[in-house]
C-alpha cells in the first residue's frame, strides 16, 4: 500500500476523488448499459462492464503516466499543437455529413476509433493561454499588444469550433476567462473579451446552419420555465421520472429501470441514473466530489501564481464546469446539449482526455509539493 | 515563493462561490422535480414505456414431402400515430401523401374511401388541434386485416416507407394458426388455441420445439393494441421455432380420409378411425378420423373383438397347442361356459383351425384357449406381454392411454373371462395400439414405435432426425408367425372378408365386431373394424379401419362396414404408388386395365369424354366442376364447388380447365409445358387476395 502511494505523486485527495468517481462510474455505466446489452450483445451486460473498465484503467495509466511528465514540457509543444488542431477543426466543419453521430459533424474517424479534434483543441488552448498568461504578464496591461493576439487566438479557435458544437466552444470560452480572471487580467479588458465573445457569437447564430437546432433548444428552454402547459420532450421526461422516482436514497444499485427508457442513460444522461439508483443523496455526493476535486485544485493557485496554476486552474474548471453543465441538462436547469460527465460516462475519447487533463493537474500539484518541500499532507492548508 | 495578490484571492472565492451556487442550483432543481413534480413523474413512470412481447413465429408443420401441414400466418392493420409524425423530416411532403394516398385508394378503398379521403384523414390527424394535448393520436387507415406481402407493399409506399419514428406508422397484428389442407389429420395436427398456446397433437407434443422463443421489445402503447417498439433501445430479438417433417403424406391422408368420410357416411356412423402405416418404418402415413373433433385412432381404447383372435392363436402356435390344420369341432355354432353362452355367427361344424380363423369362429378360438389355459391363465396373459399389447406404442403425442385387461386374481375375474378374453372382450386398446401388433405380424415379427415426426428442421437445416426405434425384434417365431399369415390372408381369401378380394393384390387382414358397452352392459350398437396389410406376400402398408355404431339396417360386420373401407384405400394407394404397380402389374393385361379418373375437371370438358369412350360412372351430379374417384372400377363423379379464399389444388387437372378454374377466382395464371398441371407455385390453400392479384405458375408434363 505504501509502495502504491509512494509512486502516486501529487495531491493525495485528488487521487481519492478520482478513484472514487471512476468506481462511481463504473456502478452507473454496468447498470445503465444494461439496455445497450439487450440491443447489441444478446444481454450480456458484462461486455460493457468489462469494455468500461478497461477504458477506465486506461484513462488511468494515461493520467499517472502524464504525471509523472514535468508539465512545464507542455507549454514547449502547446503552440504545434494548437497548430495541428486548427487544421483539424477546419476538416470537421468541411467533411459535411461524413462521420455522422447524433447529427452533428464533430468527429474525425480513424480506422474504427472515432475522436472529436475539439477535445485536442480544449487541450491545446488552455496549455497555449496559461504559457501566454505566464510569459507575457508585462505587456499584458497593454491592450493592443498584450490582450489582443491572446483574444484572437481564443476567438479563432472558438470560432472553429462552435458551428458544429456550439457548448464545447462556449466551454472553452469560459475556461479562458476563467484563467484571465486568475491571471489578474485587468477587469476591463475582460469585459471588452466578453463583449467581443457575445458579438462572434450573435453573428454565429446568423449565419450558421445548425443554428435552428440552437435555437429550437434555446426557445425550448425558455418555455420550459415560461409557458404553464410545456410538455417536455421525451428524453427530458424520461430524466424526470428518473429523478422523481429516486427520492432520497435511491432505489439500490443496478435498480434502475428508467435505463431501458432514457436514450443516452449511459453517456449524456448518466447523472439522472445515478439519481435514480442513490437518491438525491448519491447526486450531491457526485456534486460534492467534483467541487472537492475544484477546490483542490483552487489551493495551488492560492499559493502560486505560476504556468502550472493557471494550468491546473483552467483544466479543473473545464472539467468541473463540464460536470455541471452536464449535470445541469440533466435536471434541466441547461437547454438541452451533448456533454458528457468527465470521469462517468461510457466513452473512450472523454476518458482518455480526461485522463490526460487531471494527469496535468497531478502533474502541477506534485511539482508545486516538491518545490515547497513541506510535508505532502500539509501542503495546501489554507 | 509567487504569492498571489488579495484581489485575485477575491476572484478565486468568487468564481468558487459561483461553482457551489450553480451546484445548489442543480440540487434545488433535483429537489423540486422529486417533490413540487414529483407526483405528476411518478404517475408517468408507472404506464409510460412497457415491455412488450414479441412472438416467435410458431414452426411449421410439413408433411413427409415438405408441404405444409399447418402454419402461422400474422395479419396486421395500419394506421399512423401522428403524435409520432414528423412533418418536418419529409422533404416533398404534399407529393408523398399524395402518392400514398393514392395507393392507399387503389389497394385499401372503395367508393367512398378514395384517395381524397385518405389524404384528409392523414392531413387531420397531423393537424388536428388536439395534438399538443394528447399523449398519441391514432390515425387507422387499412381497417381490414392484411397479410405480410402486402404489408411489405404497403411499408414501400412513400412517407410509410420512412419509418415508424418519423412517419408514426403503427401497426396492429393479428397471429393465426392456419391449417391449409383444413380438416385433413386435424387431431392429429393438434390445436393452438387463439392465444397460441398448444392444447392437443403434435402441436402439443412439440410445443417446445415449435413455440421457438419470444422477443422483449420496450414498447409505448398507442391505440387500442397497437404497440409501438422504441427502436432506440434494446430488445431482445425472438427465435423462430423449429419446423416438423412429419411422416404424413399429402396423397395417402387424401385417400384415407375420403374413403372413411364415404364409409362413415354410408354407414351412418357415429364416427370413423384410419390409420395408414408404412410396414416397415412404422411411419404413419395417413391417420383420420371422421369427422376430425376427437383423436379417437390414437387417444381412446376399445375392446378390440375378433382382430383380437389373431393374438390367441399366435399364442396357441407358439406354445404348440394347435397346428392350422388340426380339426376343431364348433358344434351347433355355440358353446357354454358357465352362465354364458357364446355363439358364432354361421355354424361352421367341423372345420380346420385355419378355417375357423378365417370364418371368424367364437366358439373355436375360445374353446382352444379355455382348454388350453384355463388352469394357467397366466401363461396366456403373459404371451400377450411379450407381444407388447399390454403396454402404449410409444408414439410422440401425449397422452397416449395405456391398454387395459383383465387379469387372473382380480375381482372382476371369473370363468369367463378367458374364453371371453381370447376373442377380444374384457381388453381394452387404442387403434393404434392394434395397428401396431398387425404391423409387427406384416413385418416379419418385428414390432416397431410409431412414428409421427421423422425430423425437426430450422428453415432447410436438420436440426435433428427420428429413427424407426424398434420395440421388440421378433414378438413371435418365423414359424408361427408364417402360419397366422396365412390365416390372415385366408380371411380375405375365402373368410369373412372374401368380398373385398381383389383380382389386382393381395390383402391379409381381420375383421372385427364388437358389441358396444355401455351404461354397465352391451347394447345393440355396435362398432366395426378391419385390420390388415397389403400387399399380403410383402406387405408395404399395414392400415386398420374402425366405425363406430353403423346404423343401416342389419349392415354392422367389419366385413360389410370396414373392409370396404379399407379395401378403397388399398386400391387407391396401389394405383398411385409406382412400386406395388410394378409388382403387382408384371404384365398389363386387359383385365388390369383401369378407366382413368378426372381428379378434378369441368362438367361440360369431362362429361362429354366419359360418355363418348363408354366409361362406367353412374351417378353424373350437376354442377359446374366434378371431383372424380373410383370406385372397384366404377368411375364416380361428385359435384365440387371452389372456396372462394383460397387458392385449390389443381394438381392433375388439364390445363384448361386448370386456368378456367383459377381465373374465375381472380388469380393471374401463367403456364409451362403442356398436358397436366403437375406443380404449382401458389399452395393449395393459399389465401387469395382479392385486391392484389396474385400471378400462380403452373408447371404442365
Amino acid at each position: 500500500m505504501n509502495w502504491v502511494l509512494s509512486k502516486l505523486k501529487g495531491d493525495r485527495v485528488i487521487w481519492l476523488v478520482i478513484i472514487i468517481i471512476s468506481c462511481g462510474s463504473l456502478l452507473a455505466i454496468y447498470s445503465s448499459t444494461s439496455s445497450l446489452a439487450f440491443k447489441y450483445r444478446d444481454g450480456n451486460t458484462e461486455f460493457y462492464l468489462v469494455k468500461h473498465f478497461a477504458l477506465i484503467i486506461l484513462g488511468l495509466i494515461v493520467m499517472y503516466v502524464t504525471h509523472l511528465f514535468d508539465y512545464r514540457i507542455f507549454a514547449k509543444y502547446s503552440q504545434i499543437l494548437l497548430f495541428i488542431t486548427l487544421p483539424l477543426l477546419a476538416f470537421t466543419i468541411f467533411q459535411g455529413k461524413e462521420a455522422e453521430i447524433n447529427s452533428a459533424t464533430r468527429w474525425i474517424t480513424i480506422g474504427d476509433q472515432s475522436f472529436q479534434p475539439s477535445d485536442l483543441a480544449k487541450l491545446a488552448i488552455m496549455i497555449y493561454l496559461a504559457r501566454v498568461l505566464t510569459e507575457k504578464q508585462e505587456v499584458l496591461k497593454d491592450f493592443q499588444k498584450g490582450f489582443l493576439p491572446i483574444l484572437a487566438v481564443v476567438l479563432l479557435v472558438c470560432a472553429f469550433i462552435a458551428p458544429a458544437n456550439l457548448s464545447t466552444a462556449l466551454l472553452i470560452f469560459i475556461c479562458c476567462l476563467i484563467m484571465m480572471l486568475v491571471a489578474g487580467i485587468d477587469l476591463k479588458h475582460i469585459g471588452g473579451f466578453v463583449v467581443i465573445g457575445l458579438i462572434c457569437l450573435v453573428l454565429l447564430v446568423l449565419i450558421a446552419p445548425r443554428a435552428a437546432t440552437w435555437k429550437s433548444r434555446v426557445v425550448d428552454y425558455v418555455e420550459r420555465w415560461t409557458d404553464p402547459n410545456y410538455e417536455v420532450n421525451d428524453q427530458t421526461a424520461q430524466a424526470n421520472i428518473a429523478i422523481a422516482t429516486g427520492g432520497m436514497f435511491g432505489k439500490g444499485a443496478g435498480n434502475s429501470t428508467q435505463r431501458n427508457a432514457l436514450p443516452h442513460s449511459y453517456s449524456d444522461f448518466v447523472f439522472a441514473i445515478i439519481i435514480e439508483e442513490y437518491g438525491l443523496f448519491g447526486g450531491a455526493l457526485t456534486l460534492f466530489f467534483y467541487l472537492l476535486l475544484l477546490f483542490r485544485v483552487a489551493v495551488i493557485v492560492t499559493v502560486s501564481k505560476t504556468f502550472g496554476a493557471l494550468l491546473a486552474a483552467g483544466l479543473a474548471s473545464m472539467l468541473v464546469i463540464q460536470a455541471l453543465v452536464n449535470m445541469g441538462v440533466t435536471v434541466g436547469v441547461l437547454p438541452v446539449t451533448g456533454l458528457p460527465l468527465p470521469m462517468m460516462s461510457m466513452g473512450g475519447t472523454s476518458i482518455i482526455f480526461t485522463g490526460i487533463m487531471l494527469g496535468i493537474i497531478l502533474s502541477v500539484s506534485r511539482s508545486a509539493l516538491e518545490n515547497s518541500g513541506q510535508d505532502q499532507e500539509g501542503a495546501y492548508a489554507v | 515563493m509567487n504569492r498571489v495578490s488579495d484581489s485575485i484571492l477575491i476572484r478565486l472565492y468568487l468564481l468558487f462561490f459561483g461553482f457551489v451556487l450553480f451546484s445548489l442550483a442543480i440540487l434545488g432543481q433535483v429537489i423540486r422535480i422529486q417533490h413540487v413534480q414529483g407526483n405528476f413523474w411518478r404517475e408517468k413512470a408507472k404506464n409510460k414505456i412497457i415491455k412488450a412481447s414479441v412472438k416467435a413465429d410458431r414452426g411449421n408443420i410439413l408433411s413427409d414431402q415438405g408441404s405444409i401441414l399447418a402454419t402461422s400466418l400474422i395479419y396486421y392493420k395500419v394506421g399512423i400515430d401522428a403524435k409520432v409524425f414528423k412533418k418536418d423530416s419529409f422533404i416533398n411532403f404534399n407529393d408523398s401523401l399524395e402518392v400514398l394516398a393514392q395507393n392507399l385508394a387503389q389497394h385499401f378503398g372503395d367508393e367512398e374511401k378514395d384517395a381524397k379521403y385518405f389524404r384528409e384523414k392523414i392531413l387531420s390527424g397531423i393537424n388536428s388541434p388536439k395534438l399538443p394535448k394528447v399523449k398519441y393520436l391514432y390515425v387507422p387507415l387499412i381497417t381490414e386485416w392484411i397479410d405480410s406481402e402486402q404489408l411489405k407493399m404497403v411499408t414501400s409506399w412513400p412517407i410509410f416507407n420512412r419509418g415508424s419514428r418519423l412517419s408514426g406508422f403503427a401497426l396492429d397484428k393479428l397471429q393465426k394458426r392456419f391449417y391449409p389442407y383444413q380438416q385433413l389429420g386435424r387431431m392429429t395436427l393438434g390445436i393452438v388455441n387463439d392465444s397460441f398456446k398448444a392444447t392437443k397433437g403434435l402441436e402439443y407434443a412439440f410445443d417446445k420445439e415449435l413455440r421457438g422463443m419470444d422477443g422483449i421489445v420496450l414498447a409505448r402503447r398507442l391505440a387500442g393494441k397497437t404497440l409501438m417498439p422504441l427502436e432506440q433501445f434494446g430488445q431482445k430479438l425472438t427465435v423462430d421455432g423449429y419446423d416438423l417433417q412429419t411422416t404424413l403424406n399429402i396423397n395417402m391422408m387424401d385417400i384415407v380420409r375420403d374413403a372413411l368420410k364415404a364409409g362413415v357416411e354410408k354407414n351412418e356412423a357415429k364416427y370413423g378411425v384410419a390409420i395408414l402405416m408404412e410396414t416397415k418404418t412404422g411411419h404413419i402415413k395417413a391417420i383420420a378420423n371422421y369427422p376430425e373433433e376427437f383423436n379417437y385412432a390414437v387417444a381412446q381404447t376399445y375392446e378390440p373383438g375378433s382382430t383380437f383372435k389373431i393374438a390367441s392363436a399366435i399364442a396357441l402356435l407358439e406354445d404348440k397347442r394347435v397346428s392350422p390344420q388340426d380339426t376343431i369341432d364348433t358344434g351347433d355354432g355355440s358353446i357354454k361356459y358357465f352362465d354364458k353362452v357364446i355363439t358364432d355367427h354361421h355354424r361352421l361344424g367341423k372345420v380346420t383351425f385355419e378355417t375357423a380363423m378365417a370364418q371368424s369362429s367364437n366358439v373355436a378360438i375360445s374353446k382352444l384357449v379355455q382348454d388350453n389355459y384355463k388352469d394357467n391363465p397366466n401363461a396366456f396373459i403373459q404371451h400377450l406381454e411379450r407381444m407388447h399389447m399390454l403396454e402404449p406404442t410409444g408414439i410422440s403425442l401425449k397422452g397416449e392411454p395405456n391398454p387395459s385387461i383383465v387379469r387372473p386374481g382380480v375381482k372382476e375375474w371369473s370363468g369367463t373371462s378367458l374364453p371371453s378374453l381370447s376373442y377380444g372382450y374384457g381388453i381394452q386398446m387404442s387403434p393404434l395400439q392394434m395397428l401396431s401388433f398387425y404391423n409387427a405380424i406384416a413385418n416379419d415379427g418385428r414390432i416397431v414405435k410409431p412414428m409421427l415426426v421423422q425430423a425437426i428442421r430450422d428453415k432447410s437445416q436438420t436440426i435433428r432426425t427420428f429413427e424407426t426405434e424398434v420395440r421388440e425384434d421378433k414378438i413371435a417365431s418365423d414359424e408361427t408367425l408364417k402360419k397366422v399369415r396365412a390365416m390372415l390372408e385366408a380371411v380375405v381369401e375365402r373368410g369373412t372378408a372374401k368380398d373385398i378380394r381383389s383380382r389386382d393384390f393381395e390383402i391379409a387382414g381381420k375383421t372385427g365386431t364388437v358389441r358396444k358397452f355401455y351404461n354397465g352392459k352391451y347394447q345393440e350398437e355396435y362398432r366395426a373394424s378391419f385390420i390388415g396389410y397389403f400387399p399380403a406376400k410383402n406387405p408395404k402398408y399395414t392400415c386398420l379401419i374402425m366405425i363406430d355404431d353403423p346404423s343401416v339396417g342389419e349392415q354392422y360386420y367389419g366385413s360389410q362396414v370396414a373392409a370396404p373401407v379399407f379395401r378403397e384405400i388399398a386400391s387407391n394407394i396401389f394405383a398411385t404408388d409406382l412400386d406395388l404397380n410394378q409388382e403387382a402389374f408384371p404384365v398389363a393385361g386387359p383385365s388390369s386395365l383401369k378407366y382413368p379418373v378426372a381428379r378434378l375437371a369441368s362438367a361440360e370438358n369431362i362429361l362429354p369424354i366419359y360418355n363418348t369412350l363408354n366409361i362406367p360412372a353412374p351417378i353424373q351430379p350437376e354442377g359446374e366442376w366434378l371431383k372424380g374417384s373410383r370406385d372397384g372400377n366404377v368411375v364416380k363423379l361428385a359435384a365440387w364447388n371452389p372456396k372462394k379464399e383460397y387458392v385449390p389444388d389443381v394438381s392433375r387437372m388439364s390445363a384448361r380447365d386448370a386456368v378456367a378454374l383459377l381465373e374465375s377466382l381472380g388469380l393471374k395464371v401463367k403456364l409451362f409445358g403442356h398436358g397436366r398441371v403437375r406443380k404449382q407455385s401458389l399452395h393449395p390453400g393459399t389465401l387469395i387476395q382479392r385486391k392484389n392479384p396474385q400471378t400462380i405458375i403452373l408447371e404442365l408434363n
